[in-house]
């Protein structure tokens, strides 16, 4: 299948918040009615993805031959595959407003994990101990 | 008694229920998809779900074909230690 590509979003401030979106006409309709729209079909759409690929998660798990195992796998990544497909489009649409994370928080995660190298079971990786001096002077942020 | 299973593993009453349970939820996703394709307007939306029906379909069929081998391998499995040696299933 066919992966439909990402677009380049765009930032705006919303109530404070940096917003990521793509602005395009969505072929909504202006007042919406109970009847579905294009959004909820591709909602909708974008659900069951997300539900059968759970399920063939668990399947995997459980599945007692690795031929089986090989079925449900296939499947799953198909599924995976389609959800990405859906949710690209949507965002193309711009059904989709995702709030960016603040960078300060961003960074806090990054140097609490970084501190736990000490507690990390074998050395870490030479490119985790260059980070770790570089960002040295900011620990305890 | 005994009982003999020539070729592949057999299938055990779970592996059965989720290929069950799998076929349904890609046989709903195949008809929906195909559904909500037939009413949209927008070429983009008809042209991705158009896609997604086929590709369910696709997941369908390889379901159906793995259970298919099973169901040839069933009729393998033999019981021996009775009078004569019966098929089961």
């Amino acid at each position: 299948m066919q992966q439909e590509q990402g677009v380049q979003p765009q930032f705006t401030m919303q109530g404070g918040h940096l917003t990521m979106e793509h602005k395009e006409q969505t072929n909504l309709p202006r007042v919406k009615d109970p009847s579905m729209n294009d959004r909820d079909r591709m909602q909708d759409l974008l659900a069951q993805e997300k539900y059968v690929s759970s399920g063939y998660a668990m399947a995997m798990i459980e599945a007692s031959h690795d031929a089986l195992f090989n079925v449900f796998k296939q499947n799953f990544d198909s599924c995976m595959q389609m959800q990405r497909q859906v949710y690209h489009l949507m965002f193309k649409k711009g059904w989709y407003k995702l709030p960016v994370a603040e960078a300060q928080s961003v960074a806090h995660t990054f140097q609490q994990f970084l501190q736990y190298k000490t507690q990390f079971p074998f050395p870490p990786s030479q490119q985790i101990e260059q980070m770790a001096s570089r960002t040295g002077g900011q620990q305890g942020n | 008694m005994q009982f003999q299973i020539g070729g592949m593993t057999p299938l055990t009453d779970k592996d059965l229920a989720y290929l069950r349970d799998a076929m349904s939820w890609e046989l709903l996703a195949c008809k929906k998809a195909f559904h909500y394709a037939n009413e949209t307007q927008d070429p983009e939306c008809k042209q991705a779900m158009f896609q997604i029906a086929q590709q369910h379909q696709q997941n369908l069929e390889r379901l159906l074909t793995h259970l298919s081998q099973h169901v040839d391998q069933a009729t393998q499995i033999t019981v021996s230690g009775a009078d004569a040696p019966t098929t089961v299933m």
